[in-house]
């Protein structure tokens, strides 16, 4: 499929320069200058060794978690609460919820059937939410017509929380996951569908010119000029949806759901079981970390042909 | 320039004589307490009546046991009132909650459909039963379970809220719950619940919530908890005595109709008096739990009973 370069911007490169194969983007080998994505370090005099590049890559990044746990440890230490478990007792937690063996109670062993039911929500319920949006901010970018009709509406309803329409989502779906699903779809909705109408309202006029010099029309201009130029705004909706997706499944989960993160969370905040509430934490934190990293690496493929968006 | 420092001089001096002026008459002491908003959970409305001179009572509502017994752990309030479960639960992991009094018994029930067909407690079998984590309703249930030779497995448990729970029946969300009043006279009341037992009869009896404070406050504070235990028992007392004024009250901070605390009323005794009978039935308790792995250890109960100071 040829593409035109369409948001490029101006004085960017020319496109037959910018094609980098797909590979470089996600390249991990420590033989490849890894550390280009950086801006900053290409001023360097001379070219960082293999050994400070791969030091750049992997330790730094890892320092600082580093940190806040011996943080973390020394302040449960010190202060000699026990309202805070230790990272010692989260990591002793998080294998037994997950293959069992040390507590044998009614956490052990069940992380997996947590994990799976939450993913299916949250991705399920987030998948929902970008069918709809998209195509909706499509339209609503594209057409004054419909954005004059549907974004005073769209406008009143994305200040209130999501959290406040918990009590009606229990109204409308009862009490149970659909209520969590709701919930996560309604939360993610609102910035893909303001993010993508953004992406689409702020494509160069000059770029619709080009095209139509160059004979494109009706249906192929849509797909090659206005789908390139709002993919990464489409993309950063994407990924604010998705970390919202993650933040509500806890709430949707609070009530009249067995299983799923969110409700071991919960449960464990009821029965006085802090490292549960941790170990749940640390779950969704890795999980919500490796899709958001997903998105990205998506994200640097579709726009491969734009050096600004490769994240 | 000099005008902007003759503004801020004479804004401090005026801030200064504000703070001066001000009526010099010592503060009352504030006493914060947490309780649930539960019938069997009014008594705190009652302290303002029996409070000496020099204090003042303020309450805090919360919706959940676990809420309240982290607000007493955390310093939030200075004495909570929650279920007996919510502080054993602290205690074995730990945390410094201390037991000072009763506080209420019963207030508990097992509520069924009206029309779910379940006529005894083995046809809860396979049905989804609202309950709620870490409340005395669940230990108890939980033992009432074992009695009949039925485990958790052998329901649908769903974790529901004490306020939520008679809506959830209502609208066909669960066969049944295990509540805490008023939810079940609200489902009887309006003809959508009938009562399947009231769950007395486990080695628990029908101990239900409990007076509570912080560890350091027992050490450091003794004088505070008497009065505060006198306070305690006298409006107890008085809400026991004065079913009027106890069914007005619940109409003032729960909005109960009449009828419904009425008949939640008949399911509640406010108490206050520590007794050896109590005592043993909250280490049942303790023990019940262990068994069934809901804690590690049992709690230190030469630290997580303080009855020494209360009215004898």
């Amino acid at each position: 499929m040829t593409t035109l370069n369409a948001a490029a911007p101006p004085g960017a490169a020319q496109p037959g320069a910018t094609r980098t194969p797909a590979r470089a983007a996600s390249a991990t080998s420590a033989a490849a200058p890894a550390v280009a994505a950086d801006p900053a370090l290409d001023l360097l005099p001379p070219a960082p060794s293999q050994l400070k590049a791969w030091l750049v890559r992997w330790i730094v990044p890892a320092l600082l978690p580093l940190a806040l746990l011996l943080a973390w440890d020394l302040a449960v230490r010190l202060s000699g609460t026990m309202l805070v478990p230790s990272p010692k007792e989260v990591a002793v937690m998080l294998k037994d919820f997950t293959v069992g063996g040390v507590y044998d109670d009614a956490f052990s062993e069940t992380l997996g059937t947590h994990w799976l039911k939450s993913m299916s929500r949250v991705y399920g319920a987030f998948a929902l939410a970008a069918l709809l949006a998209v195509p909706l901010g499509l339209l609503i970018g594209k057409n004054a017509l419909i954005r004059r009709f549907i974004d005073p509406t769209l406008q009143l309803l994305r200040p209130v929380p999501v959290t406040a329409w918990l009590p009606l989502s229990m109204i409308f779906f009862g009490v149970g996951p659909n209520a969590a699903i709701f919930l996560v779809c309604l939360g993610a909705f609102f910035p893909i569908v303001i993010n993508t109408a953004f992406g689409v309202k702020s494509v160069e006029p000059r770029l619709f010119e080009a095209a139509a010099m160059l004979g494109c029309k009706g249906t192929s201009m849509f797909r090659q000029v206005v789908l390139p130029a709002a993919m990464p705004s489409i993309f950063n909706g994407l990924r604010l949806g998705h970390g919202i997706a993650w933040f509500l499944i806890v709430v949707g989960e609070m009530t009249g759901v067995p299983e799923g993160l969110g409700a071991a969370i919960m449960d464990g905040r009821m029965l006085s079981r802090t490292d549960v509430v941790i170990a749940g934490m640390v779950v969704i934190g890795l999980t919500g970390f490796v899709t958001d990293r997903l998105l990205v690496v998506l994200n640097n493929r579709l726009l491969k042909w734009s050096p600004q968006h490769n994240a | 320039m000099r005008t902007r420092r003759l503004l801020i001089a004479s804004l401090t001096a005026s801030a200064l004589a504000c703070s001066l002026a001000l009526p010099a008459h010592a503060a009352d002491t504030v006493i914060k307490v947490g309780t649930l908003k539960l019938i069997h959970g009014i008594t705190p409305y009652f302290y303002d009546k029996f409070t000496p001179a020099g204090y003042k009572i303020e309450v805090v509502p919360f919706e959940t046991p676990t809420d309240a017994k982290n607000a007493v752990v955390t310093k939030s309030v200075d004495f909570g009132m929650h279920g007996l479960a919510a502080g054993i639960l602290g205690a074995a992991a730990g945390e410094p909650v201390v037991v000072l009094a009763p506080m209420s018994n019963g207030g508990m029930a097992i509520v069924v459909g009206a029309k779910s067909g379940i006529a005894d407690f083995k046809g809860l079998k396979g049905k989804r039963v609202g309950l709620l984590p870490g409340s005395t309703q669940e230990a108890v249930f939980l033992e009432r379970m074992k009695a009949e030779g039925m485990t958790i497995k052998d329901v649908k448990s769903v974790r529901v809220s004490f306020s939520e729970m008679a809506g959830a029946l209502e609208r066909g969300d669960i066969d049944a719950y295990v509540g805490a009043e008023p939810g079940p006279s609200i489902s009887v009341t309006r003809g959508v619940g009938k009562v399947l037992e009231h769950p007395y009869s486990t080695p628990v009896g029908s101990v239900n919530m409990v007076t509570t404070t912080h560890a350091d406050t027992v050490k450091g504070k003794p004088e505070l908890v008497k009065v505060f235990l006198d306070i305690h028992r006298k409006a107890s007392e008085y809400a026991m005595a004065n079913r009027k004024e106890l069914l007005a009250m619940a109409n003032a901070k729960l909005g109960l109709p009449a009828e419904v605390a009425d008949l939640a009323a008949d399911n509640v005794k406010l108490v206050w008096k520590v007794d050896e009978d109590w005592l043993q039935r909250c280490k049942n308790y303790g023990s019940l739990m262990l068994e069934r792995k809901q804690i590690r250890r049992l709690p230190d109960y030469g630290s997580f009973f303080a009855t020494h100071l209360g009215p004898k």
